[in-house]
């Protein structure tokens, strides 16, 4: 796929913040795409170990996201790894899980020190039914309650569960395993790569072509 | 759900869950769609991996840390 295309839905992206808005959280870096399946697909990755020190907040986190539903790009992946001393707010991470695009996430990946429950009762009442791949490392061990409260949410599409350690019983851990029979009939949508990006999809290289439009 | 992964904290000392629950679960077919189990844990024996190796459809791979 020719990469000005995914340019041109990063930059409708961005253009809900001000020049200063986004110097000043750098949120270029943060937005990545690639050529998906069915088209175009973008993706945040906040707060990665390469990235910028200074992580946006769940709040511009959610204006980002809802920024993004209006680009005509579905955001497929929302990616988190938290540094100590940079963590996020469970309460407010529930609120980020609301906005307009995140029915559209097939893949999630939280490494935080948030505490267990909370964050699972977020991500299993954000209603997730795209969610296909679900990484989810956060601070203490996932109890029984946590686990519950996951699959209290419908994600019908899950295929991949990554977790830190449970303390739970390996029933409870079946409580996540989707009801209905759909894991068989669809394939999965290639995994985001965390740390492998396509060199055409890497944040540089949007930056790269921009640059290189702006100065023809 | 094709694939489970299962990243143990040694460093936690909680309770975790254990090879031989994992294994009941595929062995009584629990997961059926199953197809690959990741595990990184500290309290795996040989004889443990093996035995849940021994069970085709769903690749195995146990780290000790």
């Amino acid at each position: 796929m020719d990469p000005s295309i995914l340019n041109a839905h990063r930059a409708a992206a961005l253009d809900a913040f001000s020049k200063k808005e986004q110097r000043s959280l750098r949120l270029p870096p943060y937005l990545v795409g690639r050529a998906g399946p069915e088209g175009p697909e973008l993706g945040l990755r906040v707060g990665y170990p390469e990235g910028p020190r200074e992580a946006p907040s769940t709040t511009q986190v959610r204006k980002l996201l809802d920024a993004l539903a209006d680009s005509g790009a579905p955001v497929r992946h929302l990616e988190r790894h938290g540094r100590s001393g940079d963590r996020w707010n469970a309460t407010h991470f529930g609120q980020l899980l609301r906005a307009k695009s995140v029915g559209e996430l097939r893949s999630l990946e939280l490494w935080d020190n948030l505490v267990d429950t909370p964050a699972c009762e977020a991500v299993g009442s954000a209603g997730l039914v795209s969610l296909e791949h679900l990484d989810l490392r956060v601070g203490p061990p996932l109890t029984g309650d946590a686990l519950r409260a996951l699959a209290a949410g419908d994600l019908p599409r899950l295929k991949h569960l990554s977790l830190r350690a449970l303390d739970a019983e390996a029933e409870e851990l079946l409580t996540l395993i989707p009801s209905r029979a759909t894991t068989s009939g669809r394939t999965a949508s290639p995994r985001w790569p965390p740390r492998k990006a396509s060199p055409r999809c890497t944040p540089s290289s949007f930056i790269r072509t921009r640059r290189s439009a702006t100065t023809r | 759900m094709h694939t489970l992964e299962l990243h143990q904290n040694p460093t936690v000392g909680h309770d975790e869950m254990t090879l031989a629950e994992l294994r009941a679960l595929i062995r009584n077919k629990k997961l059926p769609h199953l197809r690959r189990l990741d595990v990184t844990t500290v309290t795996a024996t040989s004889a443990q991996s093996k035995s849940l190796r021994e069970h085709p459809s769903t690749f195995v791979h146990i780290r000790n840390v």
